[in-house]
């Protein structure tokens, strides 16, 4: 494999030039062979079009951010200290950690029950490793950031979006189905 | 084959659904909830003498009993179930599958064979790994590495 930089002849799949160092990752990429591969591959994560986040503060009660989300119809909210991003809460915490419990405890700042300082993608990150990234750990919500700063929100459901965006015509209702 | 054509002709049996978490129409909400806290599911489906009579998903939960004005738990769970709810069936194409999820919204679809007995359920989790897996060579090698709010000033 010959380093597009300096030349040097190095191993078939080696991750980095032996002579100038230079990251040669993308050279062992394989070659898209359909349209939804090569948007994978070349798109960026911004191109799902991510939703503007729903915030609510570190000391909001439960209880609101629990009707946050109803009346936003929305699926997780992200808790915000008014400096950054410090928390997010889904629809899966709520059921999981406070479930009924929501009656004793409704009372209780947010912050007792979100996941602590979420993980987060910049938007220029390919869309493949976006998908590689939320698989990998069972997410439905991806926050975006752009330069540092809160871009918006992704979801699963965005992917889909791609898909039909790729190939519209995949089981197009011809009207006679419910 | 394209991957477009390759959606149309697969079935539903392709992907790796998960075997039905269900309850009887009599059980309390407190039971459902139990059930999807204990199984860590999202959702559960009603069973009512074999036949699909509903499914309570997670976000039935937050708005029709966590919500303020919400049921309360000791009612049956037929109270803040989706009743008839749509499906897939094994023999659908994937395509149809995932034409059904994104075009409902849905996050959970129950699968019935042939005979409309239940199988289990499909997640809008197994249906995207699912796509992650047919492209293994480009997802699982692509680099960059993400960061945390607040990683940048050395937490």
């Amino acid at each position: 494999m010959l380093c597009p930089y300096c030349k040097h002849e190095n191993l078939e799949g080696a991750d980095q030039c032996e002579s100038c160092l230079m990251d040669l990752q993308p050279l062992g990429l394989p070659e898209a062979e359909t349209a939804l591969e090569d948007r994978l591959m070349n798109e960026g994560v911004a191109k799902l079009g991510a939703k503007r986040a729903i915030m609510v503060g570190p000391r909001t009660s439960i209880r609101d951010a629990v009707e946050t989300m109803v009346k936003n119809e929305i699926g997780c909210v992200l808790v915000h200290d008014g400096e950054r991003v410090v928390g997010i809460l889904s629809e899966r915490d709520l059921l999981l950690r406070v479930g009924l419990r929501l009656v004793s405890i409704e009372n209780q700042p947010v912050s007792t029950v979100m996941t602590h300082r979420p993980l987060t993608l910049d938007c220029d990150a390919p869309l493949a490793f976006a998908l590689n990234y939320m698989t990998l750990h069972d997410f439905r919500h991806l926050p975006l950031t752009r330069n540092g700063e809160l871009e918006g929100i992704i979801s699963l459901r965005d992917f889909l979006a791609l898909l039909f965006r790729t190939y519209p015509e995949i089981a197009q209702s011809k009207g006679v189905e419910q | 084959m394209d991957f477009r054509s390759y959606l149309e002709t697969e079935r539903v049996g392709r992907v790796d659904y998960r075997p039905a978490v269900w309850v009887a129409p009599a059980a309390t909400i407190a039971e459902a909830i139990d059930l999807m806290r204990r199984q860590a599911v999202g959702c559960v489906l009603v069973v009512d003498c074999g036949r699909l009579a509903g499914i309570v998903t997670e976000r039935d939960v937050l708005r029709r009993v966590l919500a303020r004005g919400g049921a309360a738990p000791a009612e049956p769970v037929t109270a803040i179930m989706t009743p008839d709810p749509v499906v897939v069936r094994t023999r659908d194409s994937l395509g149809s599958l995932f034409r059904r999820m994104y075009d409902g919204g849905f996050r959970h679809l129950p699968v019935l064979d042939d005979n409309d007995g239940l199988l289990g359920t499909i997640s809008i989790k197994r249906v995207v790994r699912f796509l992650a897996d047919q492209f293994p060579q480009i997802v699982y090698n692509i680099p960059p590495v993400p960061e945390r709010f607040g990683a940048r000033d050395g937490a």
